[in-house]
């Protein structure tokens, strides 16, 4: 924070003071708002404890549910109210709109009580129930804005939760919202695929300072909410030159690339099912590891279990390197995640560990978690920035949909953040599918221009020489040059 | 027992309302209200609860910041009364219910 800005206070919720850049400015009034269920009341909760444990204790006015309610929703998160209170550090106030705007009109034991025990926040759940007092939006406007004045007035920052009714097109006519409070936030829950509910959050507006806008997912965990802001790109830094090389770890395909990976810079292996792409990323974490620096596998495709003996199954014992801690295996089952966590998972995971390879099989699973092809498109980017500014190699492998025949390298246009670009394939020779693999890019330096053959058996992954004889191989059926007898 | 907690306890055993005023107040021991207000948490008519609320103000188990129309209602502060309260409640709890299964059989 510069010299002469106000100091932010946190909400204390993880990742939510990261969309508010430090938190909100000090007073600041906060209002929650969103459906039934979608986590107004937790995060009401969540910011009051965070408080206490600062030291600032709170006031929970609830105008519909009973304080036993709140003990046991708080204490599902292992917050103790009860105890709290107790200690003086919380008062949890049932009470009735008349009794809330009587005691704040004309004083009362409320404000006797958040004197007492030094209360610096209170929080409103919910004011939707205040409505019932006015007579409309406008009217009400005014009610609310001269309820937060009073609360004000006895020092006391203001969190109000809001309930909001499902939009039917148009303005809304409660827009007022969106005028009265320092800080509004919304809470979405939405239905995916028909059966997953994704939740996600906006801060729709701060005042006196800024904020980072847009939907972030976030979660209810046993712990509380917590907040996956989307991932911003850092800086890309400059690449050195000469750029050093890494060995992928694969006999032969070093010399495809005279020498190996570009360091530090992401890798992209296309091609389609069976191909041998997740073996290939395998055997590049094992050559790091084998050398006693950390890989990291971040895999949506397989379980641990199953990774590991696809790699046995070819003579690939990762078993040693995962229990000298030199390999590690996240496994992520997509269908439960939103790309802002996906992101924030393997951003935390990155962080956990001084990893200098990483691959991650696969970034299809990206496509799938996105509403659609722009958050994609920013997802995909966001990624590419957090790789490089990892001082990390990467590799990261992508299923073509086209088994055989003509081919696209991703549908994600993931082509140009790549530095190096591996296509494995499948290649028909006199009724054997057999593999192959080439180098389609390769910055900064030479590299093999033809398809070779990529052997996967029991002795392990190698690549071998071209297909000597054979032409238009990347069509998948290839053609014997005229005269070439193939030996069968 | 002191005469002023036999008082409080005779009161909330002859009073299923009274006994559902207090068990309000010992589960929500920091709630505060206005009349109407308490008539919804505890589901009795506005009316009814008045006269209540009254004679448990007089017997020191309630207190009342302000007047009526708008007066607000808490639970005693006096930790004496709360702990009579605490020490006799099965008793209140068992003869309130009878005397409302009483009730609630005359009017059936």
């Amino acid at each position: 924070m510069e010299a002469g800005r106000t100091k932010r206070q946190p909400t204390g919720i993880p990742g939510l003071d990261e969309l508010l850049i430090g938190g909100t400015v000090p007073g600041a009034s906060i209002m929650v708002e969103g459906l039934p269920g979608s986590g107004k009341s937790t995060m009401a909760m969540q910011i009051m404890y965070a408080g206490i444990e600062r030291g600032e204790p709170g006031i929970y006015v609830t105008l519909d549910e009973s304080g036993e309610r709140i003990y046991r929703d708080a204490q599902s998160y292992g917050w103790d109210f009860r105890k709290l209170e107790n200690e003086n550090k919380l008062r949890v106030i049932p009470t009735s709109p008349e009794g809330l705007v009587g005691q704040v009109q004309n004083g009362g034991p409320l404000i006797e009580a958040a004197r007492e025990i030094g209360a610096r926040l209170v929080v409103v759940d919910s004011v939707t129930m205040l409505e019932t007092l006015t007579t409309g939006p406008a009217e009400f406007r005014q009610f609310y804005s001269g309820l937060v004045r009073g609360l004000e007035a006895a020092d006391l920052r203001v969190l109000m939760v809001r309930d909001m009714e499902p939009q039917t097109g148009g303005i809304a006519a409660d827009f007022w919202s969106r005028y009265t409070p320092d800080v509004l936030v919304d809470l979405e829950m939405e239905t995916v695929h028909f059966r997953l509910s994704r939740r996600s959050m906006e801060v729709v507006k701060t005042r006196g300072q800024d904020h980072i806008g847009g939907k972030h997912a976030f979660r209810i965990t046993d712990n509380g909410m917590v907040v996956f802001p989307r991932i911003m790109p850092p800086p890309s830094e400059e690449v050195r030159y000469p750029t050093p090389h890494v060995p992928s770890g694969i006999p032969g395909l070093d010399e495809m690339l005279h020498g190996g990976f570009i360091l530090e810079q992401p890798v992209l292996v296309s091609g389609p099912t069976g191909s041998g792409k997740t073996l290939l990323s395998l055997y590049f974490l094992a050559e790091c590891a084998k050398r006693g620096e950390p890989a990291l596998l971040f895999t949506t495709e397989e379980t641990p279990a199953a990774t590991i003996a696809h790699a046995a199954s070819i003579g690939l014992d990762l078993r040693p390197l995962i229990d000298e801690g030199l390999l590690d295996i996240e496994y992520i089952v997509q269908t439960e995640l939103s790309i802002d966590e996906l992101l924030f998972r393997l951003r935390s995971r990155l962080a956990s560990k001084p990893y200098r390879r990483l691959a991650i099989d696969s970034v299809n699973s990206i496509a799938r978690m996105s509403p659609d092809a722009s958050f994609t498109h920013d997802a995909i980017m966001f990624l590419m920035g957090l790789l490089r500014s990892e001082e990390l190699t990467s590799i990261m492998t992508y299923e073509m949909r086209a088994v055989a025949g003509p081919f696209e390298v991703t549908r994600l246009k993931l082509s140009p953040f790549a530095d190096t670009i591996l296509v494995t394939r499948l290649i028909e020779i006199n009724g054997e599918v057999r593999k192959g693999v080439t180098v389609l890019k390769h910055r900064g330096g030479p590299h093999a221009t033809e398809i070779r053959e990529l052997i996967i058996s029991e002795q392990g992954l190698r690549v071998l020489g071209g297909f000597e004889g054979y032409q238009r191989v990347a069509t998948s059926f290839p053609e014997t040059d005229e005269g070439y007898q193939p030996d069968l | 027992m002191h005469d002023k907690c036999r008082d409080v306890v005779e009161a909330l055993k002859q009073s299923p309302i009274k006994a559902d005023i207090v068990r309000f107040f010992k589960e929500n021991p920091h709630a505060m209200d206005v009349l109407p207000g308490l008539a919804i948490w505890v589901f009795r008519p506005k009316d009814v609860l008045a006269s209540e609320i009254d004679d448990l103000v007089s017997l020191g188990i309630l207190s009342r910041y302000g007047a009526e129309p708008g007066a607000v209602y808490a639970f005693t502060k006096d930790m004496g009364v709360r702990a009579c309260i605490d020490e006799h409640w099965q008793e209140i709890r068992q003869a309130a219910r009878g005397l409302q299964s009483t009730q609630t059989e005359r009017e059936g």
